[in-house]
């Protein structure tokens, strides 16, 4: 097993989420999937592992990452690149008129109307997009075999087409998640395609924000947990043992408890932390090292430093919640295992003197539930009481030493 | 490093592969490391990207070359990989498709190392026909690549100096990118994340936001490998091994019997391992000269490259960057990261809205970097030694101030080496001041106070420094009882005027404070010497921190004086030891950072090693 942090993993540098990918399987023979959650929890690696599964099925499986797609266009051109080479292999009676019908559409993507709001840029002969697109996945599902399209990254595309079209930009977007939801679903054959949708940066807060959270409700949401403790424990045992190193299993259990939150990515990061100060001392003592690689990760101004988690507060949320989700947030970081949310209301209710309880009472329970499914807590009953906690323990000691003197 | 390091400074591109194998020496464990994950990354499959982060001259070119080295020559590499050598500049890239061309031609160059002349030109041809059709699709070089390499059996490893630079230029058609939101990037993440995908080691001067940002293309995609200042420990193996190289003893004994020396250059460089060549030839050229003389001589061989950097920016930047450089605090406050746009602009005549764009456009070069840790942002230059060139090209007084504190450390270290050789302060003080006259004056006069006062002089110099010895005698008379004090050979008056100052303080006396601190001022010969040492320090400024009114006193009253100028790391210790804060001391410049630390151990009496009381 190799020591990546960072880039989607395959093959046996994928561990420890069989059982995941075999349920989100099963799942897709029913249903489309939206597969959200924070960056770095592998979810395109999960992606890639269904698609391997569901080809042992024998279904075609293409990925189509629309990061780089700034607007309709773009994204048919991209699925039309990623169908291409696996069309070249279909084995049907009817290729011929299929790949024929393929080809043809290149011209008709070409001239499209990008933006069906008056954004007419190739001339009167041009189409709306969604008419192509449903003739382009019309055509696959008359090839014999089931189809699944794992769509990357969609909410990238998303907002690059609000960003460049700041006066449409909202409608296209409801264009494109309802073309999504009733027109793909109305196509004859549909039920051979099945979509698998991830992406991490704000989708649900986007249509949420701009009341279509309705579009993308058709789907399956599924989330990508932490590791339980055994398997992360496992998992350092297979990386030590990649590396010659000999840690035991305390010191991967030290490890386990010290990230707090077993992402496969923060577990690597810190073995990677690891293994740069074995290598430059040694014959220093393997836990020594551990508590070495964790201050690692929480310095502040440390490379790869949990700055983004207090920065896209502000990004997501509007000021004054931005403001009280980090007042929340340091008080949570005062103690690893969290605050009381009898505590936490009171403390916002002090900092919304004009608000009635009730009012007050909404925003939190409104804060809880986004700091809860963008990974900053979970609730935790372990004590006895009911407490929010910081999930990734080194984050939380990063958070309070960046706020103390 | 190279063994043509007269020569290659800023051009280990043009070494042989030899030449940079047998002398690269920094950043072994940060190249083992990288040598070792190269050889497990498979043919096919998942593999880690990493980007090495360090100022210019950090040795970011020199570590690339060296791995491409590596991939060209160990067999565990070579028998899957192969190296991708960008040059450190890629003028021609103003597209992504642009950026996979320069990648062919580096193939191609590769190529023909290798010895593979059909390949290589075959690989070049291929290209000039497919950039001539029409209709080209922007991956058709990227495609090219990889096809090239996979018929080789081999995965590429592009080695992207300045990755920062392309990440500049690869859209909007070689203007520079200020969106970083840039559709390019992602495609060049979806290119850099499949089984069949290139590996990536990148340098870059800074982290810049395509790769920090949570909703940016490359957030924690790359794995950052920092290379920072070296220790001092480094730099000594580096020197050493250098000066076995060339076959230069005399440079390899110096470091041993005089290390203060290297130790203050070590503190006004940075640790930075360019600098660290050029130091070697002062070393070589010069063995006997002190700190003062090797700086200057350093900072004027860096000319020509500071010159032409500083004149390649905008004459607006041009004017931010000496404001930042030069500007002191009107307050006299010194414990601060650097200077806020608004005073930055009150320094230079320019408005605080285009001092705050200019800024951005440095802190995107990685000229300048900023602290927000205490209040308003603050900024200064990165580099230390941009920096001081700056200082020194500035008036004469500020360049005073730079060759004060490099008097300063040179005095410092002086004293601590022969602490750490006699274990005596009062041996110390004498051999310290020994040391300073064998480099000013010759041996001479000084060499038989160190026999008949301290003993062997063989135990704490080298026979280099002792050569033409001849008595003065009348030197010596009652210098050690004056010395022994930690004074100079000036006379009792120093003493008597810290004496003075203190009963000065103690009666209340505000101006008679100041003027014993003028008379100090005035009458020593070598103030510096007398800064640093243990009469003042822990005599005196330590034992004012009872009474925080009368240290602030003297305290302003030193920085009125011009103490600043002699002793800038003594003023600012002595200032977070009153306002006690110790924390502020990590905001201050690396030059001056590790020297004010000390002083801060020595007036609070902590071991600043440990921190502990």
């Amino acid at each position: 097993m190799d020591n990546i942090a960072g880039s989607p993993v395959e093959g046996s540098n994928f561990y420890g989420r069989d059982a995941v990918v075999e349920h989100l399987r099963q799942v897709l023979d029913n249903d489309d999937i939206l597969l959200l959650g924070p960056r770095r929890i592998g979810k395109t690696s999960a992606a890639r592992a269904i698609m391997a599964a569901v080809r042992r099925d024998d279904w075609q499986a293409i990925e189509v990452n629309v990061a780089r797609c700034v607007n309709e266009q773009d994204f048919l051109i991209k699925l039309k690149s990623e169908l291409k080479p696996v069309l070249d292999t279909i084995t049907s009676k009817t290729k011929g008129a299929i790949i024929d019908a393929f080809n043809a559409t290149t011209k008709r993507i070409k001239s499209i109307k990008v933006g069906s709001i008056g954004v007419e840029l190739n001339g009167s002969q041009s189409e709306d997009w969604p008419i192509v697109a449903c003739d382009l996945l019309h055509l696959i599902a008359q090839t014999e075999q089931r189809w699944l399209i794992y769509v990357d990254e969609l909410p990238i595309m998303l907002f690059n087409i609000i960003r460049n079209d700041p006066q449409n930009g909202v409608q296209r977007v409801r264009r494109f998640l309802d073309w999504f939801r009733n027109d793909v679903r109305a196509l004859p054959g549909s039920g051979k395609v099945r979509w698998l949708v991830s992406g991490s940066v704000g989708l649900d807060t986007l249509v949420q924000e701009h009341g279509m959270a309705d579009t993308i409700n058709s789907m399956s949401h599924q989330g990508l947990e932490a590791f339980s403790d055994e398997v992360a424990v496992a998992m350092l045992g297979e990386l030590a043992a990649s590396y010659g190193m000999a840690l035991s299993i305390d010191d991967r259990r030290k490890m386990v408890a010290a990230v707090q939150w077993p992402q496969p990515y923060y577990l690597q990061t810190a073995f990677n932390h690891l293994r740069v100060l074995r290598m430059a001392n040694v014959k220093a003592n393997l836990p020594d090292l551990i508590e070495q690689a964790i201050n690692k990760m929480v310095q502040p101004g440390a490379d790869n430093d949990f700055h983004h988690w207090e920065m896209r507060l502000s990004l997501q949320l509007s000021r004054p919640d931005a403001d009280h989700a980090l007042a929340l947030l340091n008080l949570v970081a005062q103690d690893s295992t969290g605050a009381r949310p009898e505590n936490l209301l009171a403390a916002l209710e002090e900092r919304m003197p004009n608000a009635t309880p009730d009012e007050a009472r909404r925003t939190f329970i409104r804060l809880r539930d986004i700091l809860q499914r963008d990974a900053y807590w979970g609730a935790d009953g372990t004590t006895g009481t009911k407490r929010y906690r910081f999930r990734l323990e080194p984050l939380r000691r990063w958070w309070l030493r960046r706020n103390t003197l | 490093m190279s063994t043509n390091l007269g020569h290659h400074h800023y051009n280990p591109d043009w070494l042989s592969d030899d030449a940079l194998v047998a002398n690269f020496i920094a950043r072994m464990a940060e190249f083992n490391f990288l040598r070792d994950d190269l050889a497990r990354m498979p043919l096919s499959g998942t593999v880690q990207h990493y980007l090495l982060v360090g100022l210019r001259g950090a040795g970011k070119t020199t570590l690339l070359k060296r791995l491409a080295v590596a991939i060209r020559r160990d067999v565990d590499l070579n028998d899957h990989l192969i190296a991708l050598s960008f040059p450190e500049e890629l003028y021609q890239v103003k597209s992504l498709a642009d950026f996979w061309w320069a990648a062919c031609d580096a193939l191609a160059d590769e190529l023909d190392h290798l010895s593979q002349v059909e390949q290589a030109d075959f690989l070049a041809d291929e290209v000039e026909r497919l950039k001539s059709t029409t209709d080209l699709s922007e991956d058709a070089g990227f495609q090219l690549m990889l096809k090239t390499c996979q018929q080789m059996q081999r995965r590429p490893v592009l080695l992207v100096d300045n990755l920062d630079f392309v990440f500049q230029r690869i859209d909007k058609k070689g203007k520079k990118l200020k969106d970083p939101h840039a559709p390019a990037y992602w495609a060049f993440r979806e290119q850099l994340s499949t089984a069949a995908s290139p590996i990536v080691i990148g340098g870059s001067v800074r982290l810049s936001e395509p790769f920090t940002d949570y909703d940016k293309a490359f957030y924690d995609f790359f794995i950052p490998k920092r290379l920072g200042k070296l220790s001092l420990k480094e730099v000594r193996q580096v020197l050493e091994r250098l000066a076995d190289a060339q076959d230069a003893p005399e440079v390899k004994q110096r470091l041993k019997e005089r290390p203060s020396r290297i130790e203050s250059l070590f503190e006004l460089t940075g640790g930075n391992p360019r600098a660290l060549g050029l130091i070697f030839e002062l070393l070589r050229q010069s063995p006997n000269s002190r700190a003062v003389e090797d700086f200057e001589r350093l900072m004027d061989i860096t000319t020509p490259y500071y010159k032409a950097r500083f004149e390649g920016l905008s004459e607006q930047a041009q004017v931010v960057m000496h404001a930042l450089a030069v500007r002191r605090p009107s307050d006299g406050s010194g414990l601060r990261f650097g200077h806020t746009a608004a005073e930055t602009g009150k320094h230079a005549g320019l408005p605080t809205g285009t001092v705050s764009a200019q800024i951005n456009i440095l802190e995107g070069e990685g000229l300048v970097e900023k602290s927000a840790a205490h209040g308003r942002t603050q900024y200064r230059i990165a580099e230390q030694l941009f920096r001081l060139w700056l200082q020194m090209r500035s008036n004469r007084r500020i360049r005073q101030n730079v060759l004060g504190l490099t008097e300063f450390l040179e005095a410092m270290f002086d004293l601590e080496e022969l602490q750490a050789h006699v274990g005596d302060e009062g041996k110390a003080a004498v051999l310290a001041e020994v040391g300073k006259g064998l480099e000013a004056g010759g041996t001479d006069r000084l060499l038989p106070r160190v026999n008949e006062q301290i003993g062997e002089t063989n135990d704490f110099f080298g026979s280099s420094d002792l050569s033409g010895a001849s008595i003065e005698t009348s030197l010596l008379g009652d210098s050690h009882q004056r010395t022994n004090r930690g004074l100079n050979d000036e006379g009792q008056q120093p003493n008597l005027h810290i004496s003075t100052c203190q009963q000065a303080l103690n009666a209340g006396n505000h101006s008679a404070v100041k003027a014993a601190l003028q008379l100090l001022f005035t009458d020593a010969k070598d103030l510096t010497s007398i800064l640093v040492s243990e009469a003042f320090i822990e005599g005196f400024l330590a034992l004012l921190l009872a009474k925080r009114d009368g240290a602030n006193l003297v305290l302003t009253a030193m920085r009125e004086l011009g103490y600043n100028k002699y002793a800038r790391p003594m003023l600012l210790a002595f200032e977070a030891a009153i306002v006690d804060q110790p924390s502020m001391l990590d905001e201050l410049e690396p030059e001056v950072r590790g020297a004010a630390k000390r002083m801060f151990g020595r007036i609070v009496k902590i071991d600043a090693e440990k921190g502990e009381a």
